[in-house]
């Protein structure tokens, strides 16, 4: 009876630490954006003739479950290209996280009608099967929390007291979806693995010169970008050691998800390596499986921390007035996009007193007419070119920095920035006496 | 720290059945050794090779003579792989239509057409296409790539 407790509380703690425990709405987030915003780029050039399928008729038909009841005769090329550019909005959307919730739902939906017709004609390419399962993940959580234009806007319509720095959102709720693409993804690797000890046997498939024959099959049906895997086929001892390595590394797959640090970097590189290798060797790259194997497991926080840490580090100050509505969501949103976290937020209004010996150069009633921006050297900009100061401490804000600088540019931007001043006084914001 | 993404016992249940389920239908897959997409067993290599292979592909007829379509840019949106797969013979299944060869040329050749005549390659006007079944003994110095063993399948005129 303690055995058998044993084992099933070792697994409870397992499967809590894989589903449940350390869930942060900014792994998740980064992840949607970067694996939508991957998918809408590739989608250019590995879905660019997707309609042509409405001229693939009669041909073999072989539906996969999901499309079963479906008549190929009656795919309309329009409707094709209407469907394919769908799934490309949505991703956008979802990639910036606007709408989250509506945008990654018809991403999933119509992801998997693009992604999953050209299944039906005959064979099936194992390239994409992950991806969509990914997307209904991502459709069905919550990712759209943070990382997304949708919590800016939430952080703008919630700024009504004094200034608060947006908490980071943690829970469960963020961690499973995570934890379940994880889950998905090394179960394809070890479901490769498994397939090879079924047939040919792990003993044949090391041991015999199976993979040398198998690299030496794809330079006559396809076409390997080099000669590297014919080179390689010179030593087939190298051939039988590589089999026996990438069968150990597809068993050995699932332990990724319980790697931390160095050891979870390292096992990632030898598995996206294997699969570099197939291209490499076989010319069959499965592009989006290494991809999404890789936004998955990076620790995109801790990659984004060590080179921030790396970069020239520019601090500023943002002086504002506490009392105006306007500029409260201004820099709530302001500090919601600072993830270096360069910028000190401080309201001139309720603690003056603490910052006049700071900012000698400033008095109270300047920092009340318009936001002012201090650099750490004490330079203080205010306006346009507050925001231009600003820009090079937000990293979404980089694009447009050379933009900024150029001529005529802020001028436009000065008068816009007068207009917005004379319209925040006018909607009931006037500078506090 | 704000914990916004707390979750009820109730939740947690449901969420570790959706858990399961999508996970449970990837071992039943191995399990069965089926490919229900996006689900599959995922035995891209799993297969045991010897030193000779059978392959299905079609050939461009011209005035000149004959070469084969192995590009993906003649046909897409297939791929060589894609349209040998189509091409090998496979016994009868339900829910599995398998037209004529001839059929299946005819479209290969309407594909190739609509991409040359759109500039996606570079390829010359085609007089008529040809399914083979091509065998080769492998040898890595890929000497006999260009001369296989073929059988002809089906024959089309371009302009049927």
């Amino acid at each position: 009876m303690s055995d058998r407790g044993g084992v099933i509380g070792w697994f409870g703690r397992r499967w809590n630490q894989l589903f449940f425990e350390g869930g942060d709405a900014r792994d998740l987030g980064v992840v949607r954006a970067i694996f939508a915003g991957t998918l809408l780029l590739l989608s250019f050039w590995f879905q660019r003739d997707f309609p042509l399928w409405a001229d693939v008729h009669p041909w073999v038909w072989a539906p996969v479950l999901a499309f079963r009841g479906m008549t190929p005769g009656h795919l309309n090329g329009t409707m094709l290209e209407v469907l394919l550019w769908t799934w490309r909005a949505a991703l956008a959307l979802t990639a910036i996280g606007l709408f989250t919730r509506t945008s990654s739902v018809v991403a999933a939906v119509t992801g998997f009608l693009v992604l999953g017709l050209p299944q039906n004609f005959g064979k099936i390419n194992h390239n994409f099967g992950l991806v969509a399962l990914c997307l209904v993940v991502i459709a069905v959580s919550r990712a759209g929390d943070a990382w997304s234009v949708d919590r800016l806007r939430q952080v703008a319509r919630e700024a009504r007291g004094p200034f608060q720095p947006d908490p980071p959102r943690l829970g469960a709720e963020y961690r499973w979806p995570l934890g379940l693409m994880q889950v998905l993804a090394v179960l394809v690797l070890w479901s490769a693995g498994i397939a090879k000890l079924r047939s040919p046997g792990a003993i044949a498939w090391i041991t015999t010169d199976n993979l040398y024959f198998t690299i030496i099959r794809h330079f006559y049906t396809h076409r390997p970008p080099l000669a590297l895997g014919l080179w390689v086929t010179q030593w087939p001892l190298l051939c039988k050691a590589m089999a026996a390595g990438s069968l150990l590394l597809e068993l050995a797959a699932p332990v990724l998800l319980f790697l931390r640090g160095r050891w979870r970097m390292l096992m990632l590189a030898m598995l996206a390596g294997m699969m570099l290798g197939f291209g490499l060797l076989l010319g069959v790259l499965f592009l989006h499986f290494i991809l999404t194997l890789l936004i998955l497991f990076v620790p995109w926080r801790v990659a984004g921390a060590w080179v921030a840490a790396r970069l020239p580090a520019r601090h500023f100050t943002i002086l504002f007035d506490g009392s105006c509505g306007i500029c409260r969501k201004t820099v709530a949103v302001i500090s919601a996009l600072d993830l270096m976290e360069r910028a000190e937020i401080r309201d001139a209004l309720g603690e003056w007193p603490a910052l006049a010996p700071r900012f000698p150069a400033l008095t109270q009633a300047q920092c009340l007419e318009s936001m002012r921006v201090v650099r750490e050297d004490g330079r203080a900009y205010d306006g346009f070119e507050g925001y231009r100061a600003l820009a090079w401490a937000i990293p979404l804000w980089w694009p447009l920095l050379p933009f900024l600088y150029l001529p005529g540019v802020p001028t436009i931007g000065r008068a816009i920035y007068g207009r917005v001043a004379i319209g925040r006084h006018q909607a009931g914001c006037p500078i506090p006496q | 720290m704000s914990e916004q993404g707390g979750m009820s016992g109730g939740r947690r249940l449901v969420v570790s059945s959706f858990i399961v389920l999508v996970i449970g239908l990837q071992f039943l897959e191995v399990a069965r050794q089926g490919e229900h997409w996006p689900y599959a067993q995922y035995a891209m290599y799993a297969s045991e090779h010897g030193g000779d292979i059978t392959w299905f592909r079609v050939y461009g007829v011209t005035s000149e003579g004959e070469f084969p379509l192995d590009r993906d840019a003649y046909f897409s949106p297939f791929d060589p792989q894609r349209l040998s797969f189509s091409l090998a013979p496979r016994p009868p299944r339900r829910d599995l239509v398998i037209p004529p060869t001839p059929d299946l040329l005819r479209v290969v050749g309407r594909l190739y057409e609509t991409a040359r005549v759109a500039g996606r390659h570079d390829g010359p006007a085609l007089t008529g296409l040809r399914a083979y079944q091509l065998t080769w003994e492998l040898d890595r110095s890929l000497a006999n790539r260009e001369h296989p063993a073929k059988v002809l399948l089906g024959e089309v005129r371009a302009d049927e």
